[in-house]
């Protein structure tokens, strides 16, 4: 019954059944699904030659997608951090009817396929569609436009940030208004020095999903821009570009920069959010 | 001192105000492009709309995206479960780099995890030769779709049931081996009834972004009509052919794939919200 | 079935939880494993069950009715454990929960469909739930999931019977009650039981046996009488409740502390060293005139008399407080006032040296 007194404690070392069994299925999966072809693109994109990468990434067309990603991801974003910030406190705070009907269509984007929404928006906003004949008499162009790029970012973004701004405002505590209303604060006051800076970590985390999210965003725009080199071409589209010509190399000089700015990008506001914390923690 | 506020106060006046602005921000972002797909899918009549649907191009397309989603939810449903069991269960070296690692995916655009596959099993890829002398093809083809919505999908179930498994401990588990359950009965009966509702969450999930993926998808299919077109390729197809009203049409099943998943979504959040409320109470 | 383990060591990284521990615990014996948290108490009793793996160490034994069980999974080792928060399946009725360590037995072990409703119920009754078999756990009391917790144990037929701070998550009231309960049932099927508590008074109470630790060591194990009256260590005296504390000096013939001359002898120290001396409250006595044993002057503070004992605290006129507990009836004898002159003096002393390493 009992084993040899050294080796028993080989049989057993975790209680918990299945350790090695999930950990091997998980790495090899992992492995196999993510890490090989990721290790695919890198491999690539040292074998390439410096030229190469000066060449596609000093293009004007290239700099001029890149201005556009970034710039439209970056209002879009901002957009949805004003407007995401009002759906959220409304949806937290002011409980109206059908309330729960609308939450749940927050979620829209995310659960509708990318090409859907690109063609809905563009058709929404076109020069005849049912916004864009409002819009175009005040000369407002947003189909085949750098702002229907904006609009298709703001889509896809918005239940990013709602998502993370609904949690933080529930968990907010009247105290700290009422405390605050106690001493004296008017209502704006309260608003700007104490629901702002609470609230601060989540709207910058929605921030940086959503804009992580427009980053890479492909089927939505790019039936709404319309796709002109130098003004309404976004960096995914050049580089299914460089694929159809077979110019592999280039398109992984520009995958490598996509990623390495957005990485870039989304590290630093992780550092301001990692500087925030630390002080308020400091100061608590 | 007041007994009754004044019928109209600032309060009241900013509160009507945010529910204005939040309905008529979702009224143009999410419910007009949502109405237009149907109002354009039925433009040329109901005749019309069904002949869109069920031509065979149209049921190739289907039937392809079907297929991807039934080899693809599974295959990350194994993976989410083993993965977050594997990640709550136990300590060992280099966990949290693990946990980056299967976030990975959610960080890589669309087009790039096409790219990705492109150079790993395109003719010239990585593996191409290898391919090429097994004489097997992948890319711009049903495997190459598969195999790029896998990635794409991958982290969906991990990341609902990762963070409910922490909450959840193991002392039920430890409970029911010490009652002598072996390792599958302890997960059969003690560990899947307390996921089940996470499970299928991030299942739905899955299956949405499965279903809908375009740019990955269209970057390793080659967009042969009729062979590795996905209803998204399908759509636009159609919709770069001026065949709007067809377009709008097969979009219009994704439209209703996407209101299912929107339906399903909260009925289960509801589950989940329950049953972490019972967890509190034991 | 009696439960013994031999050299057995845990530890967490760099923190050791338990170090190098023995202990033999007899058959139907109910012995409390004593500590405060972080004392490895817990540790040792999931090391029993299977549930922690003891530090690889060919020495390391851990016998259930003398068959070495260290190699063996905590699902075939057959002990009952009750864990500190139950633990109760959430998703399965009482009666499910029950009946679920007899339905996971290989098939041809499996008592019938019948046999193990006839246990279900002969638990149910045991742990005086019969009617609430369909509820799920969420909608029971506290107490009552505890006992639900208890039965599920039984029902396998445990060799052992393991208990996590068994009462930690109750109210007073509760607590007493079941600790009532538990105490009769043990004496109704007398299984070799351990159970962990932080609680002394929980331990003297229930306890056959006490085993007393701190910081990963057993520190005495012994009769509840043995450990409260006769502490083998300082840590024990201190845990055991509240203690007044002097600091002195032994020397060839006597121990002085403070106020106070003992007889050296009596004290059982080496001379020539330093030493404290300790007394429970309720071993120390207020005087009007000293009655011949050592007695010190000390002014009377303050007097609380609620609860079964009258406090009294007491200024020794060097700052230092000390706690005294009388009878109502000796306080009505001596009727002590607040600001009164007073002399104390001692029933029962314990001295250790100072330079004592636990």
């Amino acid at each position: 019954m009992s084993a040899h007194p050294v080796s028993k404690w080989r049989m057993r070392r975790r209680v918990m059944p299945g350790y090695g069994l999930t950990l091997g299925y998980t790495i090899c999966y992992l492995s196999l699904v993510v890490l090989l072809p990721v290790s695919a693109l890198t491999l690539r994109a040292a074998n390439v030659d410096l030229a190469v990468y000066l060449d596609v990434l000093l293009d004007p067309r290239t700099l001029a997608a890149f201005r556009l990603t970034f710039g439209a991801a970056f209002i879009a974003a901002t957009i949805n951090m004003v407007f995401g910030f009002i759906v959220a406190w409304t949806l937290v705070r002011y409980p109206f009817p059908g309330h729960r009907i609308v939450d749940a269509m927050v979620d829209l984007p995310f659960a509708l396929p990318t090409a859907v929404s690109g063609i809905a928006l563009t058709s929404l906003y076109a020069r005849t569609g049912l916004l864009g004949s409002v819009l175009t008499p005040f000369g407002i162009e947003v189909a085949f436009a750098p702002l229907g790029v904006v609009v298709a970012l703001t889509f896809i973004g918005l239940p990013f940030v709602v998502r993370t701004l609904q949690p933080a405002l529930a968990d907010l505590d009247p105290e700290y208004e009422e405390a605050a209303l106690s001493l004296g604060a008017t209502r704006v006051q309260v608003f700007f020095a104490v629901i702002l800076p609470a609230l601060r970590p989540a709207m910058l985390t929605g921030f940086a999903l959503a804009l992580a999210r427009a980053l890479g965003e492909y089927g939505s725009v790019v039936f709404i821009s319309g796709n002109m080199p130098m003004r309404t071409e976004i960096v995914s589209l050049l580089i299914i570009g460089k694929l159809e010509q077979f110019d592999y190399d280039g398109a992984t000089a520009l995958a490598m920069a996509t990623l390495s700015l957005s990485f870039l990008l989304l590290f630093s506001i992780n550092l301001i959010q990692w500087r925030y914390a630390a002080k308020t923690r400091s100061a608590a | 001192m007041q007994v009754k506020a004044p019928v109209v106060t600032p309060a009241l006046v900013l509160r009507l105000a945010c529910v204005i602005v939040t309905l008529a921000f979702l009224t143009a972002f999410l419910l007009l492009p949502l109405l237009v797909v149907f109002s354009e899918a039925l433009r040329d009549g109901l005749t019309m709309y069904m002949t869109a649907i069920t031509e065979p191009d149209a049921r190739a397309a289907i039937a392809l995206t079907v297929f991807t989603a039934i080899i693809v939810v599974p295959l990350n449903i194994v993976f989410g479960v083993a993965a977050a069991w594997v990640l709550t269960k136990f300590e060992f070296r280099g966990k949290s780099l693990l946990l980056t690692l299967i976030d990975l995916p959610f960080a890589v655009p669309p087009v790039i995890a096409g790219l990705v596959f492109i150079l790993l099993l395109g003719n010239s890829g990585l593996l191409g030769p290898i391919l090429t002398y097994l004489d097997v093809r992948i890319i711009f083809s049903t495997p190459g779709i598969v195999i790029a919505t896998l990635f794409i999908t991958f982290p969906f179930i991990a990341r609902e049931l990762i963070p409910l498994m922490q909450e959840q401990g193991m002392e039920e588990e430890q409970a029911a081996l010490s009652l002598g359950a072996s390792g599958l009965q302890t997960f059969w009966h003690v560990t899947l009834p307390n996921i089940k509702w996470a499970l299928m969450y991030g299942a739905i999930l899955c299956n949405a972004r499965a279903m809908g993926e375009f740019g990955a998808v269209s970057v390793v299919s080659g967009h042969i009509r009729g062979k590795t077109n996905t209803m998204p390729l399908h759509v636009e197809i159609l919709y770069n052919e001026y065949n709007f009203s067809a377009a709008f049409a097969v979009a219009s099943l994704l439209a209703f794939l996407a209101l299912a998943t929107l339906i399903v979504k909260s009925l289960l959040e509801w589950h989940l919200r329950r049953s972490r409320e019972t967890a509190d109470q034991s | 079935m009696s439960i013994e383990v031999h050299n057995i060591s845990k530890s967490y990284g760099n923190f050791q939880a338990l170090k190098n521990v023995a202990l033999r615990v007899e058959s139907g014996e109910l012995v409390a494993l004593l500590g405060p948290s972080g004392s490895g108490k817990t540790t040792l009793l999931r090391i029993i069950a299977g549930l922690d793996m003891p530090d690889p160490n060919p020495d390391t034994q851990v016998l259930l009715s003398d068959e070495d069980v260290a190699g063996q999974h905590v699902s075939s080792r057959q002990v009952g454990f009750v864990f500190q928060h139950y633990a109760l399946f959430r998703h399965m009725t009482v009666y499910d929960n029950i009946a679920f360590g007899l339905r996971v037995r290989p098939r041809r072990e499996r008592p019938s469909r019948a046999a193990i409703a006839e246990k279900v119920h002969r638990l149910l009754h045991l742990i005086q739930l019969e009617n609430l078999g369909n509820r799920y756990p969420a909608q029971l009391s506290g107490g009552q999931r505890q006992r639900v917790a208890l039965a599920r144990a039984l029902a396998i037929e445990p060799r052992v019977l393991l208990l996590d701070e068994p009462f930690g998550a109750l109210d007073a009231r509760v607590r007493q009650d079941l600790r009532d309960w538990l105490r009769r049932l043990h004496d109704e099927i007398h299984i070799t039981s351990v159970f962990v508590t932080h609680d002394q008074e929980e331990a003297l109470e229930l306890a056959n046996r006490v085993v007393v630790m701190n910081e990963g060591r057993i520190e005495q194990i012994g009769t509840p009488d043995e450990v409260f009256h006769h502490p083998k260590t300082e840590f024990v005296m201190r845990f055991m409740g509240h203690v007044n504390l002097f600091h002195g000096r032994v020397e060839s013939d006597k121990a002085v502390f403070g106020p106070w001359e003992l007889d050296r002898h009596a004290t059982g120290q080496a001379p020539g060293q330093d030493a404290r001396l300790f007394v429970r409250p309720h071993e120390m006595d207020i005087l009007r005139e000293s009655d011949g044993r050592p007695v010190a002057n000390a002014v009377v503070k303050r007097i609380r008399s609620a609860g079964p004992y009258v406090k009294v605290e007491l200024d020794l006129g060097s700052g230092e407080v000390l706690l005294v507990e009388l009878s109502h009836d000796r306080f009505n004898a001596i009727q002590p006032k607040v600001g009164e002159q007073i002399l104390v003096g001692l029933r029962k002393t314990r001295v250790f040296a100072e330079d004592y390493v636990i």
